[in-house]
Parts: structure tokens; sequence; C-alpha cells
């Protein structure tokens, strides 16, 4: 199967302390990673590594078969953060408008919003099953919708490649289980990949086809069913240090 | 009085620019208070005042024009927005005190060429609080220049400047420049508080910028619907400050800024009456 994502043997360090040590990792075409470990073991590093915002003190990463560094195909990419949480409330744009946001780079500065992308944004709406919200404000709807809404806004450039950081954190635990079943539809149904981080490690055990922990170095990485975790440890993962 | 607007050539150029100012500084607002960048307005404002006392200065001292007034406020508070860029990345951690520098600094240097041009004078008044009398052919032109390149820069980048405000994060991501899209931005604010400053003043400039968008916001169901009503009420208030300000004899500046209150304080009542007719209708839904 086609690697979209190859990350060989790098090394990544803030300042004088390392936040990653040999890491390597691949992610298939078609694959639904579930990445966990504790807070700072390095899985955002890891991510924004993978996304070209950080460059690596060792080792090398390849987007699609490419450099990261040389990569131009970014409509190929999308990345959804913890919105829920850290999105100005008081924001007034509609669903469309935000969906629509997600164009942007494909449309770029010249050309205009036309007929094909306002079908576009309809669809991806349609496919997050939001389509009854498409003129409300973003800011009146609640964390689960507006955290769909954001999938939608990744969907719309068609990517091959969904990355997401802690999507269902903010999210009341009714709306966290449809939204990892909106994920695994996308996954099996669109072929789509998808790379998570999360903390709950119950639910993506449940719907990932992959998970990895990483806490400086990947110490698993395997299917969901192998996986287990000291009781001990368990805490970690929530992001509790007692 | 409309028809003295029509008939003095001052006061049509008052009216237009009036108009023009109407138009592009709720525009530019809009992405202004959503980035929360407000007090950045505030801050290019003084340091604009501190170009138009050193343009004043120079006219007084060396008897002959070198560069007018409004031209070395523009100047002035292109260079500002340079600095406060400069300044927010070196403080990552406490960008906002970057504000604070630049408005204390614009303040500190008007004060300095206002002394030495020995005290206030009837002009630096209206540069201060605005004037209907204060703009001359050649300030217009200059405005309708800066006017059309806002709404170019706008029309162009509207897209990039929505994501940018909605979500730097992702801006970044998705590969938008967005340095130098902000940049731009920044040139655009100090250029649109340039051209209002002949009409609102500097002291009320960042007002005109703000408080129709606050109203705006309150009402609007998404973003270009937000641009829209925050212009419609920017160029209420002019038209409404400036008739009234002639007819008062009081410097526009004020009577445009307490109109655009006003309109705010009506948005809040609007709000309010929409929001327990969405609550009955909902509850009468919820009934039968």
């Amino acid at each position: 199967m086609t690697s979209i994502l190859q990350i060989d043997n790098i090394n990544f360090s803030y300042e004088q302390k390392a936040a990653l040590r040999e890491v390597s990792l691949q992610v298939k075409k078609g694959d639904f990673l579930g990445l966990i470990g504790p807070n700072g073991g390095g899985k955002t590093t890891l991510i924004k590594l993978a996304l070209g915002l950080l460059q690596p003190n060792k080792g090398s990463i390849q987007l699609f078969g490419q450099s990261v560094s040389s990569f131009k195909e970014w409509n190929k990419v999308s990345f959804v953060s913890q919105k829920a949480n850290a999105f100005n409330k008081g924001f007034p744009a509609t669903v469309f408008e935000v969906v629509a946001m997600g164009l942007t780079p494909k449309i770029g500065y010249f050309r205009r919003f036309s007929a094909k992308h306002r079908a576009a944004v309809k669809k991806a709406v349609a496919q997050v099953d939001m389509s009854d919200y498409l003129h409300e404000n973003i800011s009146s709807l609640s964390g689960g919708q507006q955290q769909r809404v954001f999938i939608a806004r990744a969907l719309v450039s068609q990517p091959e490649l969904i990355i997401l950081d802690e999507p269902t954190v903010g999210i009341d635990h009714a709306n966290v289980k449809g939204f990892y079943e909106l994920l695994q539809r996308l996954n099996s149904e669109n072929g789509l990949t998808l790379v998570m981080i999360t903390h709950d490690l119950a639910g993506i055990a449940h719907y990932a086809s992959k998970l990895v922990y990483l806490d400086q170095q990947v110490q698993y990485e395997g299917s969901p069913e192998q996986f287990s975790l000291p009781e001990s440890d368990l805490h970690i993962l929530r992001g509790i240090h007692a | 009085m409309i028809a003295d607007f029509l008939q003095f050539e001052f006061l049509r150029n008052t009216l237009y620019t009036g108009l023009l100012i109407g138009l592009i500084a709720p525009l530019l607002g809009c992405f202004i208070v959503v980035r929360r960048l407000s007090l950045i307005a505030d801050a290019l404002s003084h340091v604009t005042l501190a170009g138009i006392a050193f343009g004043l200065l120079m006219e007084k001292k060396l008897m002959t024009p070198v560069i007018s007034p409004f031209y070395a406020g523009l100047g002035f508070s292109v260079i500002a927005s340079l600095l406060i860029e400069k300044l927010r990345s070196m403080f990552r951690n406490f960008q906002e005190i970057a504000i604070p520098i630049i408005l204390s600094g614009g303040v500190g240097l008007s004060v300095i060429f206002i002394s030495l041009a020995n005290g206030f004078t009837t002009d630096l008044f209206s540069y201060l609080f605005g004037s209907v009398s204060a703009v001359s052919s050649e300030d217009l032109r200059v405005i309708v220049i800066i006017s059309i390149i806002v709404l170019l820069v706008i029309g162009v980048l509207y897209k990039q400047l929505l994501v940018l405000s909605f979500d730097e994060e992702h801006a970044r991501v998705s590969g938008l420049h967005a340095k130098l899209i902000h940049f731009i931005f920044m040139l655009l604010t100090a250029l649109v508080i340039a051209a209002s400053i002949r009409i609102v003043g500097v002291l009320l400039v960042s007002a005109l910028m703000t408080i129709p968008v606050a109203a705006a916001i309150r009402l609007a169901k998404g973003f270009k619907q937000a641009m829209i009503l925050a212009i419609l009420f920017g160029e209420t208030s002019v038209i409404v400050g400036l008739f009234s300000g002639y007819y008062f004899e009081i410097p526009p500046g004020g009577t445009i800024v307490v109109v655009s209150i006003l309109i705010l304080l009506l948005s809040f009542i609007v709000q309010k009456l929409l929001l327990a007719n969405k609550r009955k209708t909902a509850f009468e839904k919820g009934v039968s």
C-alpha cells in the first residue's frame, strides 16, 4: 500500500530539551492512526514536524513520497486543531463561510468563488450532517457541532490525509461517539487517511485501525487490540499528573 | 443645509471624503475588530498626530511647505505600523506591549513637536477632532486614491484575510502567506487612519473603525452581512454627524462618534427584540 507519511529516525529538541528521539513512523493510505501518549511526549511536536511547521534536527520526513521541506501539494493535507476550545466564540461567520475557508488555498488570490465551489461547500457540510445549520453563525452551535464544521472545512478541499489534534476536547460525552462514527465512516467509505492525536484511549482503540504510543520515542506501534498499558500508567493518557 | 454642501466646494470635498471614509473605515474595521487589534488603530492614530505636528512644525519654522502635515501623518503612521510588527515579533509572549509603547511614543513626539512650534494652533485642533472645512481638493484626491487601493486590496485578499482572522494556525498550515498578508493589512490600516483624520480627527478615528462594527456583529449572520451592516452604520454616522456638526458648529469628529454610539445602543435593543421574538416562536412551536 502507498505510504502517505513516512518518518525516519528523526530527532528534535526545543533548545536543549529533547522532545523526540529516533522516531520512525509510517502512515499508509487508508489508515486511521491513533497517536497517544503522555503530555510532553512529543505528539503535537511530531504533527508540527509532519506539517513542515518545525524542522527536525536529524532524520527525514516524507509526505506523499516527497520531502516535507519541498512539499507543495498542501491541498492533499488538512489539519483540524482543538478548535472547540480555542475558537473565538464571538466571530461572526456562518457555517457556509467557515467551510468555504477550506477552499481558499485552492482558489488562490485572483480567482473568484464560483458555483462549483458553492456546491463543494454544501456537499462537505452534508457529509458531516450539518446541512440544516448552513446559514447559522458558528458561534451559536455546540462544541460538537462546531467540530463537525471544522471537519467539513477540512473535507471541502478533498484532501487525502486529515490530521486531527485532540479534536474531542471540549465536546460532551454524548457527542464524542457520533464524532468517532463520522470519522470512521469517512475513513472506510471515502478511503480518507486519518491521523488523530488523543488522550481518549478507550474511544480511539475502538475506532482506529492502528495505534502509536509516543513518549519521546515510539513505545508501541500496532493494532489497538494488542495494545496494553499498565493500569498504573492510565492517568498519564488522560493528561493528569498524579 | 444640504444645499450648502452641494454649493460650496470645500463642503463638497468634506461630504465626498466623509462618504469614502464611511465606507473604508468600517470595512477594514471588520477585520481589525475580529482580529482583536482595535487598540492598534488607536496607537497608529496617535503616531499620525506626531506626524501632523511634525508637518506643522516644519511649515512654521521653515516658512515653506516641505512636507504637508497630511503626508507627514501618513508617513509616520506607515512607519509605526512596521514598528508595531517588529515589536510584536520581539515580544512574542507579550504582543500587546507594542501598543502602549507606540501610542505613548506617538503622544510624546507630538508634545515635543507642538512645544517646538510654540503651542497649539487652530489647525492642529482640526486635526485632533476633525473639521467640516479642512478638506482641500488635494486631500480629496489622495483620499480617493487611498480608498481605491483599500477596496482593490480587500477585493483581492478578502478570502485570505478572512482565513487569517478566523484561525491564524489554519492559515499557516494551509500554506497562506500569513506574514505578508498581515503586513499588507497593517499598511492598509495606516492608510485608512491617515485618510480619516481630516473628518473624524486623530483622537476619534479608531471609533469609526470599531463602533459601527461592534453594532454590526450584534445583528449580523455571517461575516459578509456584518461588513454590509458596518458600512451602513458607518455611512449613517458620517452623514448625520457631518450635517449636525455643520449645523451646530461642532467639530464633526464628536458628532460622528456620538451618532455611531447611538446606533450601537439601538443595536442592543434590536438584538434583544429579535432574541425575544425567536424564543417566543420556539415556545409556540413547542406548545403546538
